[in-house]
């Protein structure tokens, strides 16, 4: 599974990345690599079973807390 | 600066306003359980209250016509706090892409391919809808009108089809439940389905010809949606009564009632198709705007290098964002209606209401400079 993943993630650099840096976009490639690596990073959290807490959750109890719920 | 210069007709926006919140008919399970057979109320009083929301929606898109959402938040609030409030608007737009291709992912998992892994099923739809948002805005709103007849056709032809067993019985009594229900449901329909047309105004300034009248156009295409919907809840409730509670998806148990001369039946599966359809859409132009929000946050030229990461990472949002279905519909009728409205509802008001400040203390200036050199 995790050979998968990478495999997918590969793809997908390969896809776009050398093309940006032929053009040398590289304020485009800044934010290609943020969104790229924090898929990574998530994909990876996932397959090693590591809870991900997710903004909704956080943002819903911290509403609670103030009393801002039905 | 502008990253897309596409235009698309006034027609296909409204039409695109119709699909995008006809595609939310899904969605009726989350106030169905609160006002019951009343929910038809709720979208005439959803309708009312979303009136005043889109106002305020035409006067920024009327004030900036060739400023998008966020470029608007760079010209209101000066350059870091614009940054701080198309943050919002940028996590806003990427969770609602999650959350619609997520309902997409359960929906189908649960009544046609019950043995493939969600996971599965999204990201093969996401990336349909990346290749759909590559080729550009034109291409996710051609279709939009032809989307509109099918749709409204099926909606007729299952009207039809289920009147045999519809018992009219089943709205009564009307306003049994308490008031604050009423306030609860009403709510959840302004801000999960309507208040979501904020996106819009990312694609306001490409529409051709908006200078005559781009709120004939937000309002028709908000009239004709709301009216639709209206008749989606008024079949649902007619034919399934007081089981309409206890259902995730009351459209899809409606229509699998239906018989068509006995001999069509299961015309579900229309219902199926039009779902998924509708989705694509929707999921299409929410993903649109995210991306283009992005770009327009950073001031890039081209957002198409960032869609196979966006997907990428929408697809793993989509995994994480909620456990189950069970706390995906808690969190949306409990706590999700007061923070969509913050962004749906607050944040573009405090955005035109600065504007108008701004604009008046210019006025002012302008004027008694012009005094003082008199």
């Amino acid at each position: 599974m995790m050979l998968f993943i990478l495999f997918i993630f590969i793809v997908i650099f390969l896809i776009d990345f050398p093309r940006l840096i032929k053009k040398k976009q590289f304020k485009i490639l800044a934010i290609y690599c943020c969104f790229y690596s924090l898929a990574l990073v998530l994909s990876i959290l996932i397959l090693l079973d590591i809870p991900v807490t997710s903004p909704m959750v956080l943002i819903d109890s911290l509403l609670k807390s103030i009393n801002l719920s039905y | 600066m502008k990253v897309e210069n596409a235009k698309i007709s006034a027609t296909q926006f409204m039409f695109s306003i119709v699909i995008f919140i006809r595609s939310s008919s899904l969605l009726s399970a989350f106030f169905f359980s609160i006002t019951k057979q009343d929910s038809w109320l709720i979208v005439l009083f959803g309708t009312v209250v979303c009136i005043p929301l889109l106002w305020v929606y035409v006067a920024l898109a009327k004030q900036y016509p060739d400023k998008s959402l966020i470029q608007i938040n760079d010209e209101v609030f000066g350059r870091i706090g614009g940054k701080i409030v198309s943050v919002f608007y940028i996590w806003f737009f990427f969770t609602l892409t999650t959350l619609n291709l997520r309902d997409l992912g359960g929906f189908v998992n649960k009544s046609i391919m019950i043995l493939t892994p969600n996971t599965v099923i999204i990201s093969i739809f996401i990336i349909l809808c990346a290749w759909s948002v590559y080729y550009g805005l034109e291409v996710v709103t051609r279709y939009s009108i032809v989307f509109t007849i099918i749709s409204t056709a099926i909606l007729i032809v299952s009207i039809l089809a289920t009147f045999n067993i519809m018992n009219f019985e089943n709205f009564l009594p009307i306003f049994h439940q308490p008031v604050n229900s009423y306030i609860h449901g009403t709510h959840i329909i302004s801000t999960i389905p309507f208040g979501e047309l904020v996106v819009f105004l990312m694609i306001a300034p490409n529409v051709e010809g908006k200078e005559k009248g781009l709120a004939k156009y937000f309002y028709g295409g908000f009239f004709i949606a709301a009216l639709l919907i209206l008749l989606v809840i008024l079949r649902d409730t007619a034919v399934l009564g007081n089981m309409l509670e206890f259902l995730s998806l009351p459209s899809f148990e409606a229509l699998r009632l239906a018989t068509l001369f006995e001999t069509i039946s299961h015309i579900e599966i229309l219902f199926a198709v039009l779902l998924i359809l509708f989705l694509f859409f929707k999921i299409s132009i929410l993903f649109y705007t995210s991306i283009l929000a992005v770009s327009h946050f950073f001031k890039i030229k081209s957002y198409r290098p960032l869609i196979l990461p966006a997907s990428a990472l929408i697809v793993v949002y989509s995994i994480t964002i909620f456990e189950n279905v069970i706390m995906h519909t808690t969190i949306s009728r409990g706590t999700a209606p007061f923070f969509w409205a913050f962004i749906e509802m607050i944040l573009p008001f405090i955005t035109l209401m600065v504007s108008y400040i701004k604009k008046a203390i210019k006025k002012a200036a302008g004027s008694s400079k012009e005094a003082s050199a008199a």
